[in-house]
């Protein structure tokens, strides 16, 4: 038991009470510490790795939502320390009726369960989880030094999936948690009879769009099958909103809702979680025959589904950048919309962040190839929106008394003089789609994030944000 | 149980979702299958091939699974009014879980469904039709 003042500090895989631990953690009790709830309140310092530093194999499991269920603080520290070393969130119960409760309340992914608590057992409180339609399904895996086989049975019997021994051994603590929240656990069900038939594939331990660990456990943990399902994906999906606009062109109103329709299917059992969202609303828009919302939903999901076949593209392609896509990357991160940016006036910093956004999705696209003429009809939108924006904006600013608002009534005339030359050049072909945003990005976006710091003293409504840090730093 | 002998027809506007139905089927040991794309190929299938199982989609071009299901339950010529169907739908609700069960449908699950949930539907309807022959 650690005692305050003591300085846990592991050698590699060194031992201390029977807990093991590697050697990239340290852990120090400060005087005054609170034991009992460690994990909320103590003020223990905690070195853990960078991001960069979480081993490939386990990149999966950067972010997987945890209910650990232990009673004893040390033990607690340990595996809040392993967890977290490699990017997953741990909640913590301290007895087995906590544990359900809060089973109940939160969508985890998969419960580490203790034996012996105070107040409810690892064993009662898994009967209750189990007793639970919704959580009927969920991997509850038993931490146990009891490695006796009757022992073992009672977890099974129970409703326990798998266990994992105690003191940790890391690697058996990250291998069980992968294999059960990435569906591997059901492959048995399917004696790996996707693999075989579609050979190897290897997943990157993120997609940027894609919950991969959900999607997986979709496809009962067969990497293989998940992948072919992915590229089918981007394959049928990467036309739809050319459908969906020639539907609409052509009046066929049943037509594009079906096309909404199965893009919401797709995205759903590939969990891609944000697509889903806006393709149910874009389909229930045109189910009620609602264009105007309708064009704005597809907007929304042009803005999602574009970076998102642009990242499952490279994600599963597997070879690097070359130039030109490399330097249009670069300008996708001067693009990206930082809610630090936010100048605090809701209405100025929604239409940014979406003016952001659609930058981005144009960039996108201009990286996935897509034909000139879709490119054209984007940056037509966007262009209208920087217009519309700078006119919405100024009402504001002037009825808020921002002392710089007649000056930058005058900038924004000049960018938007610009951006319509700019615009039209571009619709000629004597303009490349890169001189257009270089300009956007330089001139047009760059004045977002310069104006939202001078507006902030004046406009900001939002209480959370700290006035004086944005204030200094312009 | 004999799935061996098993005939399964596919009723499915999407490539994606039909191979993952497909490999459901597979797991259940289920080898005879067959694909069409709307409701109206689905019934020419099912009477020129006959079939021991239908999963369809409620919504698709030309004929959806919901008027193929009342079609097939009403009785065609050279379709068994009695064939199992598995309708499929991304509109989860009460009324429309209530809408499938009186078209006739025999299991409506929800989409987007996993591997798991597909291939548990599928036994479930394969037991249940052996239980009808073993009690009929």
């Amino acid at each position: 038991m650690a005692h305050i003042g003591q300085e846990l500090a592991f050698s590699p895989r060194g031992d201390l009470g029977g807990l093991q631990c590697c050697d990239q953690l340290e852990f120090r009790l400060f005087e005054g510490a609170d034991v009992e709830n460690l994990r909320y309140e103590a003020p223990y310092h905690m070195v853990r790795p960078q991001v960069w530093d979480i081993p490939g194999q386990h990149a999966i499991l950067n972010g997987t939502r945890v209910l650990l269920a232990e009673d004893d603080p040390t033990n607690q520290m340990v595996a809040i320390g392993l967890l977290e070393a490699v990017g997953i969130q741990v909640d913590i119960a301290a007895d087995g009726a906590r544990a359900v409760e809060m089973a109940l309340g939160k969508d985890y992914e998969i419960i580490l369960m203790d034996m012996q608590m105070p107040v409810m057992d690892g064993i009662t409180a898994t009967k209750l989880i189990r007793e639970q339609d919704r959580l009927a399904e969920l991997p509850v895996i038993a931490m146990t030094a009891n490695a006796m086989k009757s022992h073992q049975e009672a977890c099974l019997a129970a409703g326990m999936n798998d266990f994992i021994g105690k003191p940790f051994d890391p690697e058996q603590l990250y291998t069980v948690i992968r294999k059960w929240v990435t569906g591997g656990g059901d492959a048995e069900l399917f004696g790996g009879l996707a693999d075989a038939e579609t050979g190897e594939a290897k997943l990157p331990g993120a997609i940027e769009g894609l919950d991969l660990r959900a999607g997986l456990r979709r496809m009962a943990g067969m990497e293989a099958l998940y992948v072919k399902s992915l590229l089918s994906f981007v394959e049928q999906q990467q036309d739809m909103p050319a459908r969906l606009r020639q539907a609409l062109a052509d009046d066929d109103l049943a037509r594009a809702t079906r096309e909404a329709h199965t893009l919401k299917g797709a995205s759903g059992i590939i969990e891609a979680g944000a697509v889903r969202v806006l393709a149910a609303e874009l389909e229930a828009a045109l189910a009620e025959g609602d264009l105007e919302r309708g064009q704005e939903h597809l907007m929304q999901v042009e803005a999602k589904l574009v970076p998102l076949l642009g990242a499952i593209e490279t994600a599963l392609s597997g070879d690097s950048e070359d130039n030109v896509s490399g330097d249009i990357s670069a300008r996708l991160v001067q693009l990206k919309w930082e809610t630090a940016n936010e100048c605090g006036h809701p209405l100025i910093d929604s239409q940014h962040r979406e003016l952001f956004e659609l930058g981005t999705t144009i960039l996108g696209a201009m990286q996935s190839h897509r034909p000139l003429e879709e490119l054209r009809l984007m940056v037509d939108g966007l262009a209208g929106r920087i217009i519309q924006h700078f006119k919405s904006e100024e009402g504001i600013t002037f009825a808020a008394g921002f002392p710089g608002a007649p000056q930058h009534s005058v900038l924004h005339q000049e960018l938007t003089h610009r951006t319509v030359e700019l615009v039209g050049q571009f619709r000629t072909g004597s303009v490349s789609i890169e001189e257009l945003f270089d300009f956007l990005a330089d001139s047009v976006f760059r004045h977002f994030l310069e104006e939202d710091r001078s507006y902030h003293p004046y406009l900001a409504v939002h209480p959370s944000l700290p006035k004086t840090v944005l204030a200094e730093e312009a | 149980m004999g799935t061996e002998t098993n005939r399964a027809v596919i009723v499915e506007d999407s490539s994606q979702m039909r191979e993952l139905i497909k490999m459901a089927l597979r797991s259940s040991g289920i080898t005879d299958i067959t694909e069409a794309e709307n409701g109206a190929d689905a019934i020419d299938l099912i009477k020129s091939r006959g079939a021991d199982i239908v999963i369809m989609d409620w919504m698709m071009d030309v004929m959806d699974g919901m008027e193929c299901t009342r079609q097939i339950r009403a009785g065609i010529e050279g379709v068994d009014p009695k064939t199992p169907i598995i309708l499929l739908t991304g509109m989860v609700s009460e009324e429309s879980e209530a809408a499938a069960y009186a078209a006739g449908a025999d299991l409506f699950m929800g989409k987007p469904f996993s591997l798991k949930q597909m291939f548990n539907g599928v036994m479930k309807i394969l037991r249940d039709q052996q239980c009808e022959a073993v009690t009929a």
